[in-house]
């Protein structure tokens, strides 16, 4: 094999491809294989869960593939001087030489005749959406995933689609998020599987603020997405994933509407005192078209503010976890945030006033006991 | 805040209320029950007094000797030996299993009784503990009338011997409790401390194992005389930075402070079986006992925990140990159980199982008890119910005084 590709390309394409080989995966990983043909450079990994594969352009003068171990690569190609890194490995033998500017690096690899071949997608249903409306989606939704081992099907993200509607939820039973968006997809099959959490934040991750379209496959056990050159493909989680709107509540007794960072700054307030006991506690207190937000300990100190605010219904008085309410008003992207409350120890629904319909999140109260 | 003269603790009149870093001398107590399994097996059981008793099992066991008597070490019986070597030894020795519950019970009486003479207490084991009692010598005494009034009241209030040291430091202080067991109360001077470890064998310093010991023997240093004598500079370049710690520690000189025993980090339990088994069931059920005796200590502590870990180690000695977070903090025996169950079922290949062990990490103190609600799990009132009546009827009827089904004993 015989090879030149840029070495920022090599870089993202190796960091890209390298997230599986983490040793957080119970699998042993495989390590990175690299493939040169047909003008590109091909970079794919795989785990048990998920493969990640990344193609770059490159000059390739002769083709050939090697699989290196872990992350060598990424860390030998971030340390090079120039801006183009020549490949070249010696007909029958497995050692990947690179060669920029006045450095030249060996690398020991391993044939890449056993490397495990991707998965095939028997593709049910295709959909695309542009990239900056996915991660608005995604950021919206991730952060309710669940990491409780014991319920795995919550660890992961439910991706619905029906004709012409594309809806992402997760949920942890102490808060929940639900999000829509419109999607173009002439002739798509409706879908509904659960995707894996940490695929759903490697895409996350890949996103970028733009119009270029990802695309989405979905198979019978696996979701394929492509965004630009990487190709993400990742099995799907088992198992019936619970129906949400079953706990949307249809009945509020109290509605208060405010400008997110301005509770979000309150909550920080709150936050530098409550650090007593198993959960960082804020009471919000609703009265009079006044909100009291204050936190207390017995080790550090008490906060307290009280500002007039829009609101109807009843007197509220309830508490929270300032971490999970904090999650549930940041989401908020657009807009003030309208929080419609059912009791005290009933759950709190988060809606923007800007896209009331499009999004809403659920976030359960703590109860003193 | 307001001081009043009349108000102010005794032990600041003299003025030597001064940081650790700066203060006087300071004296150390270094508490060791004598043969203290052994010895509480004799004070319970009158028969058995006089006679070589050896705790840890029967005979035929597997397993090691844990303590045994006096009259058991004449035979040659010594702690951490196996129990066949123990019978081969001493074939009409006295057996005993060991009762765990009990020497804790002691043993916190015994904590009891020495904290009433400094807060500075540092349990090392349950049969040992530091005393810092530097500032107490206003208040009590000199600090070897300190020693000798504790060993006082723990024979007449526990009826167990203890052997005691007193010194200027806690190297000291363990070294001294040693000299003069059973019984001894052994009083270390600063000035003469060089002096009177020198003929000690190179094994009493802190950190020297066999392997080490090997080491230094090899290069003719037999006592603790002969690294006195040492060139600090050619041990460190010999031992590395151990070195230079041994040095000072053979002349006598440390620096730790005694310190209260730290925050709980995790709470465990384990059990070996009597016979491996490969039979998922038993295995289970052990497992639930298990979780419900750290879901009792976490209750009785006040601690929650959200890391449960699980320890497998099959016949051959290999050992896993895996782990899960939970969502929330949690101290019911049965949040622990389903936890260790899952890793369990997860992890187990079917070979025999010799060990297993149930933890509970990432403690956190109950504070402010507010409930973070669920939409899908019932509040845990019920299950938070049923392990107040447990634990209230152990309290009353003892810790085996009521268990779940499944387990089988």
């Amino acid at each position: 094999m015989r090879a030149t590709a840029n070495r920022d390309d090599l870089i993202f394409a190796a960091g890209a491809a390298g997230r599986t080989l983490t040793s957080k995966t119970s699998s042993t990983p495989q390590g990175l294989r690299l493939t040169a043909e047909d003008g590109s450079l091909c970079l794919t990994s795989i785990d048990n869960e998920m493969a990640i594969t990344c193609r770059i352009p490159a000059q390739v003068i002769e083709p050939g593939a090697l699989v290196l171990p872990s992350k060598l690569l990424a860390e030998a190609v971030r340390r090079f001087p120039g801006l183009d890194v020549d490949l070249e490995i010696l007909e029958g033998r497995y050692t990947l030489t690179l060669r920029s500017g006045f450095s030249e690096l060996d690398l020991l690899g391993m044939p890449a005749t056993n490397f495990s071949e991707l998965p095939e997608i028997d593709s049910l249903s295709t959909i695309s959406i542009p990239e900056q409306a996915l991660r608005s989606m995604l950021r919206q939704t991730s952060f309710a995933l669940s990491s409780d081992d014991m319920r795995p099907i919550l660890t992961g993200m439910l991706w619905s689609y029906s004709p012409g509607k594309l809806r992402l939820v997760a949920a942890d039973g102490f808060k929940v998020a639900s999000r829509t968006e419109n999607v173009d997809a002439a002739g798509a099959q409706p879908f509904r599987v659960v995707v894996p959490g940490r695929t759903v934040h490697e895409i996350e991750r890949l996103l970028g603020d733009n119009d270029n379209m990802v695309e989405i496959a979905i198979g019978r056990n696996h979701i394929l997405f492509q965004v630009q050159d990487t190709v993400i493909i990742s099995r799907l989680l088992e198992g019936n994933y619970i129906d949400v709107d079953r706990f949307l509540p249809t009945t509020f007794v109290t509605y208060l509407t405010v400008k997110p960072k301005a509770l979000i700054d309150a909550l920080e307030r709150s936050a530098v005192v409550a650090k007593d006991g198993l959960i960082a506690t804020v009471r919000l207190h609703l009265r009079d078209g006044r909100l009291v937000v204050r936190a207390q300990s017995a080790e550090y100190g008490k906060h307290f503010e009280e500002w007039p605010v829009e609101m109807r219904g009843e007197e509220m008085d309830i508490l929270f976890n300032i971490r999970v309410l904090g999650e549930i008003v940041k989401s908020i992207d657009e807009g003030d945030i309208e929080l419609s409350f059912t009791g005290q120890h009933g759950p709190c629904i988060g809606r923007s006033t800007t896209h009331p319909d499009n999004y809403w999140s659920l976030v359960m109260p703590v109860r003193l006991s | 805040m307001r001081r009043d003269k009349i108000s102010r603790p005794l032990c600041c009149e003299k003025q030597n209320f001064t940081s650790p870093l700066l203060s006087a001398p300071r004296v150390i107590i270094h508490l060791d029950m004598d043969a203290f399994f052994a010895a509480v097996e004799q004070l319970d059981f009158p028969e058995l007094r006089g006679k070589p008793v050896i705790v840890g099992g029967a005979p035929n066991e597997r397993g090691v000797v844990s303590t045994c008597s006096y009259e058991a070490r004449k035979f040659g019986v010594r702690s951490a030996m196996s129990l066949t070597e123990a019978y081969r030894r001493c074939p009409q020795g006295i057996f005993v299993r060991g009762r765990g519950a009990r020497y804790r019970t002691i043993s916190e009486q015994l904590l009891d009784i020495m904290a009433a003479y400094s807060p500075l207490l540092e349990p090392v084991s349950i049969d040992e503990a530091f005393l810092d009692v530097t500032q107490s010598q206003n208040l009590f005494g000199e600090a070897p009338v300190i020693a000798r009034t504790i060993q006082a009241r723990v024979k007449s209030e526990l009826g167990l011997s203890c052997s005691l040291g007193v010194a200027p430091n806690k190297f000291l202080a363990k070294l001294a409790s040693d000299l003069k067991k059973p019984g001894g109360l052994v009083i270390i001077e600063r000035d003469t401390a060089r002096a009177t470890i020198a003929p000690l064998p190179i094994e009493r310093i802190w950190g020297v194992g066999p392997k080490t010991a090997e080491q230094l023997r090899r290069q003719g240093l037999m006592t603790i005389g002969d690294i006195q004598n040492c060139d600090p500079a050619l041990l460190a370049r010999r031992l590395g930075v151990h070195g230079h710690d041994l040095y000072r520690l053979a002349c006598g000189e440390d620096d730790r402070p005694v310190a209260n025993r730290e925050d709980t980090k995790s709470v465990g339990h384990e059990h070996t079986f009597d016979i491996d088994t490969a039979e998922l069931e038993a295995v289970k059920s052990t497992l639930l006992s298990l979780a419900a005796k750290v879901g009792r200590r976490l209750r009785k502590k006040k601690l929650r925990g959200k890391v449960v870990q699980l320890k497998l180690r099959y016949l051959d000695f290999t050992t896993y140990t895996r782990q899960c977070a939970l969502n929330a903090h949690t101290d019911l025996d049965h949040d622990i159980y389903r936890a260790a169950v899952k890793l369990l079922c997860d992890h187990f290949d079917g070979r025999p199982v010799r060990l297993i062990g149930v933890s509970m990490s990432q403690l956190c103190g109950l504070g402010e008890a507010a409930a973070q609600l669920s939409l899908f799990d019932a509040p845990p009132e019920k299950a938070q119910k049923l392990a107040r009546v447990m634990d209230a009827i152990k309290e009353k009827h003892g810790e085996k005084s009521i268990t779940y089904a499944k387990v089988k004993e």
